[in-house]
């Protein structure tokens, strides 16, 4: 019930343009996510902080492409307060293991919902 | 969320949503005509291999099946990793160099089918040329000379 109540309310505030909806590609984050699955991100107006957590799914742009968006998952903090990024299917993925780590500015959104499709043998 | 996920995918047909990419070729920018000939020179010796096998040996058929399998996915492995390099690597502004860039990548291409349905040597040879061709012209949009080396001459 909480999690129908959580994504109704994200649906709202997506329709009030506080969330952005993106379409996942590519097997880096499965078994999160797998290809073709939805998420809601949260719109970042320029110049807001986003509060960004260890541990959060989160919508970025590539470093070396700024044209690429990408969805990873926080992996720390650096001391100079950038973030670095990691998958959750690390042979399917290129993260901050290539890249080092990501500047906060290049953090878009943080994941505030996850649309799976139903899992099963012939997904 | 079955729910949920079903209406934005119609959602989406209606206005589509940006994608986020969770991809392994990310723009990493290491490129080269090598995995393809590689390959190809797999799929060249696999045809070599099936036209030698002794069919009155025991363990023929299976060894048979077994190389056609190997010759089959290397084929398929060809035109992935030229597909790499057409879609990935070769910009617009390469074709001003190359105008026949993307005739030379769809016959390589069609040369990979032609490879699997016979056991040509001839068909495969075919294909490695093409590939060179291919090796040549990348080479070329960066300004290097890179001589053209196989592993199995």
């Amino acid at each position: 019930m909480k999690a129908v109540l959580h994504a109704v309310s994200e649906f709202v505030l997506w329709a009030m343009g506080r969330r952005s909806r993106y379409r996942v590609t590519g097997h880096s984050m499965e078994p999160t996510l797998y290809p073709g699955e939805f998420v809601l991100a949260t719109s970042r107006s320029p110049g807001e902080v986003l509060e960004i957590n260890s541990g959060d799914l989160v919508v970025g742009r590539h470093p070396a492409d700024q044209q690429i968006l990408i969805i990873k998952r926080i992996g720390r903090r650096t001391a100079e307060g950038s973030f670095t990024l990691a998958s959750d299917n690390p042979a399917q993925g290129t993260d901050s293991r290539q890249w080092g780590a990501v500047k906060r500015d290049l953090i878009l959104g943080r994941v505030t919902l996850v649309l799976n499709r139903p899992r099963g043998p012939y997904r | 969320m079955t729910l949920s996920a079903r209406l934005l995918e119609l959602l989406d047909a209606h206005k589509h949503a940006p994608t986020v990419s969770a991809h392994c070729d990310g723009p990493c920018g290491v490129y080269d005509p090598a995995s393809a000939r590689i390959a190809a020179e797999a799929v060249l010796s696999m045809a070599k291999k099936i036209l030698a096998i002794d069919t009155s040996a025991d363990g023929a058929y299976n060894t048979y099946i077994r190389y056609v399998a190997i010759k089959e996915s290397e084929a398929d492995e060809v035109k992935r990793q030229l597909d790499i390099l057409w879609h990935d690597y070769f910009k617009p502004e390469h074709l001003e160099a190359h105008p026949d860039l993307h005739n030379i990548f769809w016959q390589a291409a069609k040369q990979c089918s032609a490879a699997k349905v016979s056991v040509s040597v001839e068909a495969c040879t075919d294909l490695l040329n093409r590939i060179e061709e291919i090796h040549n012209m990348f080479w070329s949009t960066k300004g290097r000379e890179v001589p053209w080396v196989l592993a199995n001459p």
